[in-house]
């Protein structure tokens, strides 16, 4: 396999966190480690142990195909395998895929020399997921609040918990979550806009610049963030859709247990713009 | 120096860790948040979030609002018939002699007569605990003479009877087992509460329809903003609720005429004051996946779907003819009587006083039955009672009679 020119520094020995030189080494172009092995170790238990509760039926139809976490009287104990207990294992080499990647990632990091804002971005993408199948679980006290690996029964489960709260639209935290994803979307298309403007240029025309790129959003927009500001930008607002989307499922259950349209009621009673101060 | 970069930077840092700081406290102190630990209890299959939350804290409150009163001991010709676990056995009692009968023993006994004399007292003595426990007698009766049709709460109290035997007996689809007494409502007070009264007239403001009624500014909840008119349309006109569109635009197909956003949002308002009624979520009826289908939903969704017919009826049958007895100072702007929602006997339990057996041991005012045959039933809804998804568990919370280690 023929080496790109900046593979050399890629391939740099050290900076492992676990397993000293023991798995400090390639295959073919990706890097194994430790991390790599206990990563791959997981992914390949989980996905073979959600074949095998596939096998169990009552379906093989792969939309259908559902692992459901235990029902909510097992509270945080084990569930027997087919009530729950597969759910369980499964989350937890899950877990371990996950977090082992991301460490995974923070060697390679410090092989590099580089910021660990890669294996960050990753963990808050991690966090969310923990977010759903342990610390709220572990919060409302049964493991039967995680929802099911399932390509249409977890939508089910995401719409019913919504419900659970009669209109989710109206969590707080949820608004917030949107409205990153939202903005992330946006900015990355501002930005993937500019840049494929800028490179393709039309027919006898040069490629564009940082600079072209910046007046032409002060142009339109007023503003340009500029070459690195907008990946900070981007960054910022993908971290914290993912943070929101955290924040929002955990304050659900365990921190208000009534529909969120009631949550607003403080606003309905906040003493110094109550219009009977003035009636 | 005001001009040193550093300062202005040190001061943007600043004031956005003070902004960001006091806007945290503010949303961590003024909302009324909850608590771990949180009661959970499933309603559906495992895995698919159909489950209601409750903060424990607050169902204890709750419970002791919905504490049930002792009964009263038996009359004497029924005490002798009590079996030796204290519960009622109707059937071997003798008929009642024809001198012993209410009608005959007392004057102007017209729902009641059939009763036994003594068994008759004992159902005004347990009214009078019921609904009139300051006022007693004279709440509902002329103290010189008790046969006479005066003051006008002897004249609604009779209707009352017979609305609670109708109830008893007709709509085991809803009642049943526990069935209802006039503590179902009443819980102590002359006036059941909470009731609804008519708005008014409804005027729409002419942007997208919406109705002119809504803007009250003393709400201290956002359930204030709800007009009556879904009381209106569905307790009292029994319109038909299925208003979802059953193709992508509602048109061809849809059940509801046009389908119109009004109706959707009645619909909705009344949707959400049986979740404060009830203090249940969407979950404990409907599987959200298909809200209005049948088959995917709870058995609870027929039982309050039996309670909606059966709140219609009681609105139209028995409370709107009683307009000219009250007095006006009884009756709502629109001169219309008090009307009963979900709320106005489940106070916020998913059944009134947790589903406990009251009327079993005041037999006369009809005992409910589980209706079997779809022939009794009104409506055409597959009928399943007992919500065989809510687990021992679950029991001992929201039901601890009927919970199975008791």
């Amino acid at each position: 396999m023929s080496m790109l020119s900046f593979e050399r520094k890629y391939r740099v020995r050290g900076g492992t966190l676990l397993g000293g030189d023991l798995f400090d080494f390639w295959a073919g172009p990706f890097y194994v480690g430790f991390f790599g092995v206990t990563a791959i170790f997981c992914a390949l238990m989980g996905t073979l142990l959600i074949v095998w509760g596939a096998a169990m039926g009552p379906t093989w139809n792969v939309w259908q195909i559902s692992i459901n976490p235990p029902p909510l009287e097992y509270g945080l104990g084990p569930a027997p395998l087919l009530d729950g207990g597969l759910w369980q294992l499964i989350t937890i080499f899950a877990l371990g895929a996950f977090i082992s990647w991301t460490l995974r990632e923070v060697e390679i990091c410090r092989k590099l020399g580089i910021g660990y804002h890669v294996p960050i971005a990753y963990f808050t993408a991690v966090i969310a997921y923990i977010t759903l199948v342990v610390i709220r679980p572990v919060l409302m006290g049964a493991w039967g609040h995680g929802f099911p690996y399932g390509i249409l029964s977890h939508l089910d489960w995401v719409s019913n918990v919504g419900y659970q709260y009669l209109h989710f639209h109206l969590n707080p935290a949820h608004m917030l979550a949107v409205t990153f994803f939202f903005t992330t979307t946006f900015a990355l298309s501002l930005h993937g806009g500019v840049i494929l403007s800028a490179v393709n240029p039309g027919k006898g025309e040069v490629a564009k610049s940082a600079e072209h790129e910046n007046a032409y959003f002060r142009d339109t927009i007023t503003y340009s963030i500029g070459a690195l500001g907008i990946h900070r930008l981007g960054l910022f607002l993908a971290l914290n859709a993912g943070i929101w989307s955290a924040i929002c499922i955990v304050i659900s259950g365990p921190f208000w247990t009534q529909g969120w349209p009631v949550w607003w009621n403080w606003w309905l009673n906040l003493p110094f713009w109550d219009p009977r101060g003035f009636m | 120096m005001s001009e040193d970069p550093n300062i202005k930077r040190f001061y943007a840092i600043f004031g956005g860790v003070v902004a960001t700081l006091a806007v945290t406290a503010f949303f961590l102190i003024v909302p009324d948040w909850d608590r771990p630990p949180v009661e959970s209890v499933q309603t559906g299959h495992r895995g698919i979030g159909m489950a209601q939350v409750y903060n424990p804290r607050e169902l204890v409150e709750q419970q002791a609002l919905n504490a049930v009163p002792e009964p009263l001991p038996p009359w004497p010709a029924a005490e002798a018939a009590y079996d030796a676990e204290g519960g009622v056995v109707l059937d071997r009692l003798e008929p009642v002699p024809e001198e012993q009968k209410a009608r005959n023993v007392y004057e102007n006994v017209q729902v009641l007569g059939e009763l036994d004399a003594d068994q008759f007292i004992r159902l005004m003595s347990a009214i009078t605990e019921w609904v009139a426990p300051e006022q007693g007698c004279e709440y509902c009766h002329n103290l010189e003479n008790l046969a006479l049709d005066e003051p006008y709460t002897k004249i609604v109290s009779r209707r009352m009877f017979q609305m609670t035997q109708a109830i008893n007996t007709n709509w085991g689809s809803h009642v049943y087992p526990s069935g209802v007494t006039c503590y179902t409502c009443h819980r102590g007070q002359p006036v059941p509460q909470p009731i609804w009264f008519r708005d008014g007239e409804y005027k729409t403001t002419g942007i997208v329809g919406q109705l002119d009624v809504n803007w009250d500014f003393k709400a201290q909840n956002v359930y204030d903003y709800f007009s009556e008119k879904a009381f209106e349309d569905y307790l009292l006109a029994s319109k038909p609720l299925n208003v979802q569109s059953l193709t992508a635009l509602p048109t061809a197909g849809t059940p509801a005429p046009a389908g119109l956003l009004d109706d959707t949002q009645y619909v909705y308002e009344l949707m959400m004051q049986m979740s404060d009624s009830l203090g249940v979520n969407c979950t404990f009826c409907h599987n959200s996946r298909a809200l209005a289908n049948w088959g995917q939903s709870n058995p609870a969704r027929s039982t309050a779907w039996y309670g909606i017919n059966m709140a219609a009826e009681i609105n139209t049958k028995h409370i709107e003819p009683l307009a000219d007895v009250f007095p006006p100072e009884r009756l709502g702007p629109m001169g219309d009587p008090g009307k009963v929602y979900c709320k106005t006997c489940h106070k916020g339990a998913w059944k009134p006083l947790y589903g406990a057996n009251m009327v079993v041991h005041y037999p006369s005012l009809g005992l409910p039955r589980l209706p079997l045959d779809p022939a009794e039933r009104v409506g055409a809804i597959p009928y399943e009672f007992a919500p065989k998804t809510i687990t021992p568990r679950a029991l001992e919370v929201l039901d601890p009679d009927m919970a199975p280690n008791q």
